[in-house]
Formats: structure tokens, sequence, C-alpha cells
């Protein structure tokens, strides 16, 4: 049989039975928001992969950019070339009548 | 981690991390700075958060960590403290018993039997103390207490089992026969 010590410690040992949690109060979030405000700024360091990758991306876009503008231009040369040999133009400006 | 990033985490997690912490200190005041404490530090060192745990376990240990921290702060505050402060001015009578901790969630009928209670807890061993906080007051499972402590399962079982025993013992100690 259970002594009356006994019950009272078992009804202790529950006495958290139903408990709810606290909650904080909202200047809590305040004071931290402040205190965020005064830290230091924060220098994020990037990992090498990154920079290098970037480093790569930029290559290649420039690359890709050059070979454009490289193919637009030799085409016009060529356009140009074809232009003059089928009108027979002198580069010169004369107008010449076939 | 932005502002805007951390204010997500902490209305997400600021329940728990103040209930830990409360349970703790037993005391609201400091549970209050620490929590702030708590969410600086998950700030700071978001760098360092590998997405090994989960954010809930890493927030819980960081608070386990600051409470831990508070209360060897305090110890040495009293090691160091002047003899006489030790001695009630008015009754002259040793003052060596902690206030007694209303928590503010536990219910009206309740209230004396849950500061005794807290009383008991705050004299466990450290490691046991974790264990039932974790267990009894935030409602976590075996599983996620063995991950915030960084224990077996079967550990965190036997964690549960000494210290509902030693409060056991420490309430008969206090009981008065009526």
């Amino acid at each position: 049989m259970k002594s009356k010590k006994d019950y009272w410690k078992d009804e202790v040992m529950q006495s958290f039975e139903g408990i709810q949690q606290a909650v904080p109060d909202y200047s809590l979030w305040i004071k931290l928001e402040n205190q965020l405000k005064q830290e230091p700024f924060q220098i994020k360091m990037v990992s090498k992969l990154k920079v290098w990758a970037a480093a790569a991306s930029i290559i290649f876009l420039l690359g890709i950019n050059i070979f454009v503008l490289a193919q637009n231009n030799s085409n016009k040369i060529n356009k140009s070339e074809i232009l003059i040999e089928a009108y027979q133009l002198n580069t010169n400006s004369e107008i010449q009548i076939p | 981690m932005s502002s805007e990033e951390l204010e997500h985490i902490y209305f997400q997690y600021n329940k728990r991390a103040y209930n830990t912490v409360l349970s703790y200190v037993q005391n609201i005041e400091d549970a209050e700075e620490i929590t702030q404490d708590v969410f600086l530090e998950v700030y700071r060192s978001s760098e360092n958060f590998k997405g090994e745990s989960s954010l809930s376990t890493w927030i819980y240990r960081i608070a386990i960590n600051k409470c831990l921290d508070f209360i060897k702060y305090k110890n040495r505050k009293k090691r160091f403290a002047v003899i006489s402060q030790l001695f009630d001015a008015q009754s002259g009578e040793l003052v060596h018993d902690k206030a007694d901790f209303f928590h503010p969630g536990v219910k009206i009928e309740n209230k004396e039997k849950s500061a005794i209670l807290f009383k008991a807890i705050h004299k466990l061993p450290k490691n046991q103390k974790n264990a039932f906080i974790l267990s009894q007051l935030e409602g976590l499972s075996y599983a996620e207490i063995s991950e915030v402590m960084q224990n077996s399962i079967p550990s965190v079982e036997s964690l549960l089992f000494r210290a509902k025993q030693n409060l056991r013992k420490q309430l008969g100690k206090w009981y008065k026969e009526e």
C-alpha cells in the first residue's frame, strides 16, 4: 500500500501535467532587432569554387560575345565582297556602267 | 544570414528556446536575456550550420549551452560572494535556498507542487537535467533528445530513469508529515 509520502511525491512529479508553453514578450524581438543593428557588418566569405565558377562563366560569356562579333564582322566583309563582285562596283567609289 | 531570415527563424523557434531556457534558469528576466543571446548566436554562427542536424536541434543545443554557461557564471559569482551576504540581514539565517519558481504556464492548482519540482530539477546533474527538461517540459521524443544531446537512445532512457529516481529521492527529503 502506498504511503502518504509516495502519493505526495506522485502529485509533485505530475505537477507539470497540462503545462502551457510560456510566450516570450514581443519586446524581446525588438531588443534583439536593435542588437542586430549594432552587429558589425558581416563580411561573408565566398568559397573558392564559387569564385572560380563565376570567373569561368564570365570568360565563357566574353568568349561567346567575341566569337559572335567576329562572325558578324566576317559575314559583313563577305557580303560586301559579294556585292562588289555582283555589281562590279569600283571600290574607289566610281560608278562604272558595264 | 540576413535579419529577415533571422526574424523568420526567431518567430518559428522562440517559444521552444525560451521555454527550455526558462526551465533551466528558472527566472523570467534571466531567461529573456539568455534567449536573446541564443538567437544572436544563431545569427553569428549561421555560416557554421552545415545542416547535419535539424535547425531545431541546433537551436536547442545552443540554448542548453548558453544556460550551462550562465549557471557556471552564477556559481562563480556565488563563490566569491562576501560571507556575510550569505546570511539573511534580518533573521541571521543562512540563505542557501533559491527562490521558488512559478512557471507561467503551469495550472494554478499545480503551482505550489511544480515549484517544488523545479527546485528538485535544479539539483539534478547536468545530463539528467537536460534529458528531463527536454522530455517532460519540451515534449521531445527519445530520438530527438538523443540528437540534441548527441547520446544514444538507450543512454537517454537511462538518464531519464535516473533523473526521475533522483527527483523522487530529493522530494522524499522535503516531505513534511502534516
